[in-house]
């Protein structure tokens, strides 16, 4: 393969007296690679991308090519996304290009041509949308007239074009439009939508521009407005058809470094696999960016309390076995988990998220933040090594807000396990696991070897019950019908309000089961002000009693509040067939 | 009152990025010959494992020396990190910074 190298004039493979020109960038949704083609009669241009900066470079060697030999400048655009194409109606440069010709597919020329914001995501990054027209509408629709030997009339200069298909596999055949470039070489265009309706990909000699169809199963991706997952599949098997044809040596793509035919070959057929996952994905438009944002915001802040305690607590139990000269234990325990790169990720990202509530970041880099975080806590965290020592609830709580958050940024809910469940043994089991620590003191009695005595004694020193200083009284109800919730999820959220009501300085509360209308609920009275849960404490409470299955209602009660959680009994009697009160929380 | 304890309030968050300042201010307290600090947290709101690892580094430095250091005035969030984490019972937590000076004998 040959090497493409950045922003570096270079031969364009199989085709002569051609060069081009690469402009790659690092992955991000604020601007696309840009590339520049240079024949003797024309300059292309693919993707001139949405940073400023990027474009005054691709300017600059406009120009001066220009400048050398002045000839026709055809800007095509792999789709109309605003990351790929904004420069190219905002920028000065681009904007007063002598000899320009725009070459559009049909759909984006038209979204360009009527400024439609929603298909070029001007609605998702927040940006202003420049209507502009189109010269070429690349690959209309079959219903059309097929235009054959069309030529196009902008700036004075004259663009001829034909549409023909090539064969591919099994008999089928693809649509192309073709431009004459250099000689006998033509640009080829092929329609393959799925990313967006517009999404063509462009061929010139050994070279295959292929804008944002591998990143079309991508999280946060998949299920923008025009995703079509049928159509992806089938632009999926087209260009596999395409480049297992031969005569294809690199693919140039929207974003990230380029690949060699082998390994897009590989990544079209993981996208295919990864693409049958995706059915009933959900539309990521503006509201879906808000409501994830509020989420990655919410659940991280959890994430860092839950990280915190169980950093801190391996440094609580290093320090005391240190006192007790057990610095072998001791130093096994630290390395357990990398603090310092665990507090580095939390801490960028609650910067990150004070920049978003200043409005110096949009919601979409606030919720794909919270994604990279996330994902790279999964990678450094075990939670099968700490959960040898730790509180088994610390280390399930993260992997469930992790998985969570993974699961809905990928576009889909998180997964609820609704059962019949005796909401009286639920809560008796959670409340009475929390004076029942998770050692044996005979464990360190019977110890076999200095080894198995540290351990011991590390699980006895890890045990730290924040509860005991609080009273807990609790009143099961009696004969009470099964409520449907997630039992899971339910003990979670029950541990998560037992350390919200002690951190609040509750020396007492009672905790009541019992029954209202068609519903089964819980009832924890405190002595705490209601201020105490502050609004993201209140957040994270509704978000997670809904994904229990419940309703959670918190209100001010005498000198302290009552927080209830209702759950729809399971068969009700029928003249309680309604469903939970919605009102407040 | 505060004669003899030398009391030091960060502000803001106790992370990543502000531990080492503290440790480092923690620090020259202790090399310019104080051994009875009090660490004021009425105006630290948040505080990470580095934080927490800060302030043992300096109590046990402190200890070392035969001197001491008590916390006070923990906002609810940072409290709840100390119950959980179990360092409450490794340090004195004291409700004001009066009695955290009182708590020292100062």
């Amino acid at each position: 393969m040959t090497e493409m190298e950045n922003q570096v004039w270079q031969p364009l493979p199989g085709v002569e007296n051609v060069q081009i020109f690469s402009f790659l960038r690092k992955i991000d949704i604020i601007s696309s690679n840009s590339y520049l083609v240079a024949a003797p009669d024309l300059l292309m241009v693919v993707d001139p991308g949405g940073l400023p900066e990027q474009a005054d470079i691709l300017a600059g060697e406009i120009s001066r090519l220009l400048a050398e030999k002045p000839r026709p400048v055809l800007v095509c655009l792999t789709h109309v996304h605003l990351d790929h194409c904004a420069q190219l109606m905002r920028h000065p440069a681009f904007r007063t290009l002598p000899h320009r010709i725009i070459a559009v597919q049909e759909h984006g020329a038209r979204a360009l041509e009527t400024g439609d914001r929603a298909a070029t995501i001007a609605d998702l990054i927040q940006q202003d949308l420049i209507v502009t027209g189109i010269d070429i509408h690349l690959l209309p629709g079959a219903n059309e007239a097929m235009r054959v030997g069309e030529e196009y009339h902008a700036e004075g200069i004259v663009c001829s074009s034909f549409i023909d298909s090539v064969p591919l596999e099994g008999g089928k055949t693809l649509r192309r439009q073709c431009i004459p470039l250099a000689g006998e070489s033509v640009l080829e265009f092929f329609h393959t939508p799925g990313h967006s309706p517009d999404s063509v990909c462009i061929r010139i000699g050994e070279v295959l521009f292929i804008g944002d169809l591998v990143f079309a199963t991508a999280p946060g991706v998949a299920g923008l407005k025009g995703w079509d997952l049928e159509a992806l599949l089938t632009s999926l098997d087209n260009i596999t058809s395409l480049l297992s044809h031969g005569g294809i040596s690199v693919c140039l793509p929207g974003h990230g470094r380029p690949l060699d035919t082998p390994m897009m070959l590989r990544t079209l057929a993981a996208m295919k696999k990864e693409a049958a996952r995706l059915e009933g994905i959900e539309s990521i438009n503006p509201e879906w960016i808000k409501e994830t944002a509020a989420y990655a915001g919410d659940l991280m802040d959890e994430v860092d309390r839950l990280f915190t305690i169980i950093a801190g607590r391996l440094v609580y139990v290093a320090h005391v076995l240190d006192e007790l000269e057990e610095s072998g234990e001791a130093d096994r325990l630290r390395g357990m988990i990398d603090s310092n790169l665990v507090d580095e990720l939390l801490s960028d990202f609650n910067r990150f998220s004070l920049e978003y509530h200043s409005g110096q970041v949009l919601g979409i880099h606030l919720a794909l933040k919270a994604n990279q975080i996330s994902q790279k806590l999964e990678r450094i965290y075990s939670g099968e090594v700490i959960g040898s020592v730790l509180d088994l609830s610390l280390v399930r709580r993260v992997e469930r807000l992790l998985l969570d958050y993974t699961i809905t940024f990928r576009g889909f809910r998180p997964h609820v396990d609704l059962e019949a469940t005796d909401i009286s043994i639920a809560a008796g089991e959670v409340a009475s696991a929390l004076s029942c620590p998770h050692y044996r003191d005979e464990t360190i009695i019977d110890a076999e070897s200095e080894e198995e005595f540290a351990r011991a004694l590390a699980l006895r020193i890890a045990y730290v019950n924040p509860f005991e200083n609080v009273e807990i009284v609790y009143n099961p109800g009696k004969d009470l019908p099964l409520a449907l919730m997630d039992r899971g999820r339910f003990s979670d959220l029950l541990q998560y309000i037992f350390e919200k009501i002690s951190a609040a300085g509750a020396t007492r509360f009672t905790l009541t089961t019992g029954r209202r209308g068609g519903n089964v609920q819980i009832i924890f009275h405190c002595a705490v002000s209601p201020s105490a849960f502050n609004e993201k404490v209140r957040q994270f409470l509704v978000k997670s009693s809904s994904l229990s299955g419940g309703i959670c209602t918190l209100s001010p009660e005498g000198d302290g509040l009552s927080l209830m959680l209702q759950y729809p009994a399971v068969n009700p009697e029928p003249q309680y067939l309604e469903k939970p009160n919605q009102t407040g929380r | 009152m505060s004669e003899n304890a030398s009391v030091i309030s960060p502000v803001g968050r106790i992370d990543a990025a502000t531990a080492p300042s503290l440790e480092n201010e923690l620090s020259g307290a202790i090399e310019k010959g104080d051994r009875e600090i009090v660490v004021d947290l009425s105006s630290v709101e948040y505080i990470s494992s580095a934080g927490l690892r800060a302030l043992l580094a300096t109590l046990k430095r402190v200890k070392a020396l035969e001197g001491n250091l008590v916390l006070c005035s923990l906002h609810p969030y940072v409290k709840e990190v100390f119950d959980m984490t179990g360092f409450s019972r490794i340090f004195t937590i004291c409700n004001s910074k009066e009695e955290a000076i009182r708590s020292l004998g100062c």
